[in-house]
């Protein structure tokens, strides 16, 4: 493997002395044993989709690329189980799966670039999960390497298990500040024989929330299940050929199941969006693609601030709305995930905006929409910003319980080697 | 020493003297929970509110008394027992349904509200609780947290863990806080997910947040008998690997049938060896499907008699063999050990041989009821205590066949926890680093061993069936208790 440049591994900003690209499990555990041993701190990554989540971090020597580890290590399709390295990328994992009609039940942006080491670290959200749940209710077994370069595994292979404490949930969605996940067993499911999306859009918040609020009473639930805004909601609307900008929130689902159950599924969907009276509604046979593949902004040119949260689907729509006219829509967009409640927001800068004015601008986004968050109990996590807004406040929130999570740090990566300072608290 | 009347004074100064029980006639029935572990707590104390929790929990920091968490105590790994000249803080108090949610699928309830309650509650808005445990019309929600507990149903659904949104808990220092919310997710550790099936061991659950699924369309419930257990596993292999994956997959063996016959009368063919249950449920023309489908499955594998229907009353005649298979097996022995190991579901077959063979090899009567679906086997080795020997040679048995289950890739438990129970054979799964790895939580949590201590970890001492040999010795009869 030829070895990228320190440049390539920029952490808002910050730049590593050398990179570290283990082959094996057991290079990865030299690599932490020495970082630890040297006092040195250490970034693990994957395919760098996800990079800008994190506060600042408080030090930064060795950049471990992970990526070196892609191997599909066991897949037993009559278990509907797979053991995958870290550095296997999504889409190259199920590929290997639809091999045999079936799937990881996890579809986060960027599958070709993204690793499954890196979504699970950074707790990537996919459409899936509004079904299926998170990644975290997904992994049935992980291993990985401590700070101290300790390998520890837990869970297993098999589909049910509690054989000691769940040691995996805490490392998915810890942007590797416990322990570099090395290895994860997932249940599968199996791919659905047929399937449809439908969509909707409609002009207020009232309506596209009582037609969402009423697909979730039908006897189905649609395996994906989003109701857009901005920007995302005028790209879905263009791929089924509506005219641009005619309507401010987008209903999109996918209803997988077997042909007739689609069929039905298809019908009620559209009889239940035109009730609440939509600008247009339309379908779409198949996996529809080109419509999901709207959700999500271009890699190569992001948008300057990302913010997520997980709140109670209905009350979410609120919060979905209050993203939405805080500015011009066109210069951003959001997704909210009816079936799970997590919102994802995206905004752009105007191109013609005085840099100076941009951290306060985006620092007013992310306040406000923390106010609003506050009253249901919920933080907004600023998944990407500037390094001078990083400068000004923590990206995680205000967490729950952050006497035990720095507990935990203390007991997986005493060295404070492990991303030190890029997680919530402090830690 | 511990001053014991002191503590009891104190104890009974928080909830009141009607609360604590000391005398050891009244500790005898904490004594034991569904498992074949037994101890006598120092003395119990059921308080009414997590303010008593708090002050409970306190007092015995003081007193350098460990605490030790129980809900209905049909736990089957000795979780609730005492060991350790423990208090034990009995959760059954807490049994209202604080709020239900209808529009968000949600319900914030106490610890000590029964799990199948809960669902009896929800069933009005067409909502139901999915995790659904054999023991679901005694056992608690609190319990289910603490063992993560399963249940036919979490073959397409989930265990407690997909099922539970967050719980606030009381930890080591007497506070009260909250582990994830309402809401699906939280940012940050997953230390709602750390705390469920962590056995008790890191605090006392005060109040679950839960979501609720849609009671669904249709449910079709379908019998299959077969002639050999090779061919019943074989269906299920097929089925599994066929693409579809029924709400649940059960199965009962010919010493199971033997057992349930004489009770149900649910008139299997004399020949059969083997009974699968599968229940397929969602839209109606997904179930007319799936049922199909599972049918023609069954009926190539040789399937002798084939019963199906998607009536409610039917449908619990259908299930009944399968839940009341346990119960029955008091007219086989008086006493069963009912072991929780897990295989890969591709082994099944193999490992059903094998427990087939080590009953032979050892002259033990092993029933077989399962999860057949996620590959939960639950060998019972039916004995009578009674006969000298006897406990010896059944937790060999169980060590065995859990060994089996390590082997052909799979778990020592698929639900019912390590607690007492395997805490010996964890070295089986997990070396040093993975052990101290775990031990680790229970600190960041600062729980030490105060809560449910000598549990889940390997001690190097025999605590397996030696707590209930001293059970039984003390009380001096020798026969079942």
């Amino acid at each position: 493997m030829t070895q990228q440049p320190v440049n390539v591994y920029e952490v808002d900003g910050m730049t590593p002395v050398k990179v570290a690209a283990p082959q094996t499990l057991s290079d990865l555990s030299d690599v932490l044993r020495g970082c630890s041993a040297d006092r040195l701190a250490a970034i693990p990554w994957g395919g760098g989709s996800r990079m800008q989540l994190g506060n600042l971090p408080r030090r930064y020597d060795v950049a471990i690329d992970v990526t070196g580890l892609n191997r599909i290590v066991e897949y037993q399709p009559a278990d509907l189980t797979v053991i995958v390295q870290a550095g296997v990328s999504i889409s190259a994992l199920q590929a290997a799966l639809a091999e045999k009609r079936q799937r990881l039940a996890f579809d986060p942006p960027y599958a070709r670039t993204a690793t499954v080491g890196g979504s699970l670290a950074s707790n990537a959200v996919g459409p899936l999960r509004s079904t299926f749940g998170g990644v975290r209710d997904l992994v049935i077994g992980m291993k990985v390497v401590q700070g101290t370069g300790t390998v520890t595994k837990s869970g297993g292979k098999v589909v049910k298990n509690v054989s000691g404490y769940d040691l995996m949930r805490p490392h998915i969605g810890a942007i590797g500040t416990l322990g570099v996940i090395v290895e994860t067993a997932f249940k599968l499911v199996p791919m659905p024989h047929a399937s449809a999306a439908v969509a909707g859009g409609f002009d207020s918040l009232e309506s596209a929330r009582s037609a969402c609020v009423a697909l979730l009473r039908a006897p189905f639930q649609p395996e994906r299940f989003i109701c857009a805004t901005g920007d995302i909601a005028g790209r879905i609307g263009a791929a089924l050929g509506e005219p641009p900008g005619s309507s401010r929130f987008v209903v999109l689902a996918q209803l997988a199941a077997g042909e007739k159950a689609v069929a039905r599924m298809t019908r009620t969907s559209l009889d239940t969006l035109k009730k609440y009276g939509p600008a247009w509604s339309n379908s779409m046979d198949g996996p529809a693609d080109p419509l999901w593949g709207c959700l999500d902004p271009a890699l190569d040119s992001p948008p300057a601030l990302s913010m997520r949260a997980t709140m109670k689907p209905v009350p979410a729509f609120e919060f979905l709305d209050s993203l939405a006219t805080k500015d011009d829509p066109a210069r951003g967009g959001s997704v909210l995930h009816v079936g799970f409640g997590t919102v994802l927001s995206h905004w752009s800068h105007p191109e013609d905006a005085p840099p100076g004015s941009l951290t306060e601008r985006a620092r007013a986004v992310v306040e406000q929409a923390r106010a609003q968050a506050r009253p249901h109990g919920v933080t907004v996590v600023v998944e990407r910003c500037s390094v001078a807004l990083k400068k000004e406040i923590d990206v995680w929130g205000e967490p729950q319980a952050a006497g035990i999570m720095r507990n935990m740090k203390k007991q997986y990566d005493p060295g404070d080697v492990l991303s030190p300072g890029r997680f919530v608290a402090g830690i | 020493m511990v001053d014991r009347n002191a503590l009891i004074d104190d104890l009974e100064a928080i909830v009141g003297p009607s609360f604590v029980a000391w005398r050891p006639e009244d500790l005898l029935v904490y004594e034991y929970d569904g498992s074949i572990d037994r101890a006598t707590p120092l003395a119990v104390v059921v308080p009414a509110n997590v303010a008593q929790v708090s002050a409970i929990v306190r007092l015995c920091r003081r007193y350098e008394v460990p605490l030790v968490p129980r809900g209905a105590g049909t736990g089957l790994s000795g979780g609730a027992i005492a060991l350790d000249e423990s208090v034990q803080l009995v959760m059954t108090r807490f049994r209202r349904i604080l709020s239900v949610d209808v529009e968000n699928r949600t319900a914030v309830v106490e610890p000590g509200v029964v799990n199948a309650d809960l669902s009896v509650h929800v069933a009005p808005s067409g909502l139901y609780y999915v995790p659904d445990p054999s023991s679901q019309k005694a056992c608690t929600i609190g319990g289910n947290v603490a063992e993560n507990a399963g249940g036919p149903h979490c073959l397409a659904y989930g265990v407690t863990t997909n099922h539970v949104l967050g719980m606030e808990v009381v930890l080591a220092d007497g506070e009260a806080t909250w582990l994830g919310g309402e809401t699906r997710e939280t940012p940050w550790y997953d230390l709602r997910g750390a705390f469920i099936g962590s056995e008790g061991m890191f605090g006392i659950v005060t109040k679950v947040a839960v979501r609720l699924l849609p009671l669904p369309e249709a449910v079709q419930t379908m019998v299959a008998t077969f002639r050999s257990l090779d061919e019943a596993t074989g269906a299920v292999s097929d089925i599994i690997g066929s693409g579809v994956v029924p709400a649940a997959i059960e199965m009962i063996d010919k010493v199971t049938i033997a057992a349930v016959e004489p009770f149900y009368h649910p008139g299997y063919p004399p020949d059969a060896e083997a009974v699968l249950l599968v229940e397929v449920d969602g839209m109606r023309e997904t179930v007319e499907e799936e049922a199909a489908h599972v049918e023609a499955i069954c009926r190539r594998s040789g399937a002798s008699d084939f019963r199906s229907s998607d009536d409610p009353v039917r449908r619990a005649e259908l299930w009944a063999t399968r839940k009341g298979a346990i119960g029955a097996f008091g007219s086989l022995r008086p006493n069963y050990y009912l072991v929780d190991g897990v295989v890969p579901r591709t082994k099944l077959q193999e490992t059903m041989r094998k427990i087939s063979d080590l009953a032979a090899e050892m002259e033990i009567l092993i029933a077989n009821v399962f999860h057949a679906g996620d590959g939960n086997l639950h060998p019972c080795i039916l004995f009578d205590e009674r006969e000298p020997g006897a406990v010896e040679k059944t937790i060999a048995a169980g060590e065995r066949i859990l060994e089996m289950c390590v082997e052909a890739g799979g778990a020592l438990s698929g639900e019912h926890g390590i607690g007492i129970e395997k805490q010996a054979y964890m070295g089986l799964m997990y070396n040093q680093d993975d052990l101290a790895a775990m031990e680790g939580l229970k600190v960041a949590f600062g729980a030490g061993d105060f809560f449910n201590p000598l549990k889940v970890f390997p001690t190097g001492r025999n605590l397996h069936g030696a707590a209930y040999r001293g059970a039984i010795r003390k009380t001096g009869t020798g026969d079942v208790v």
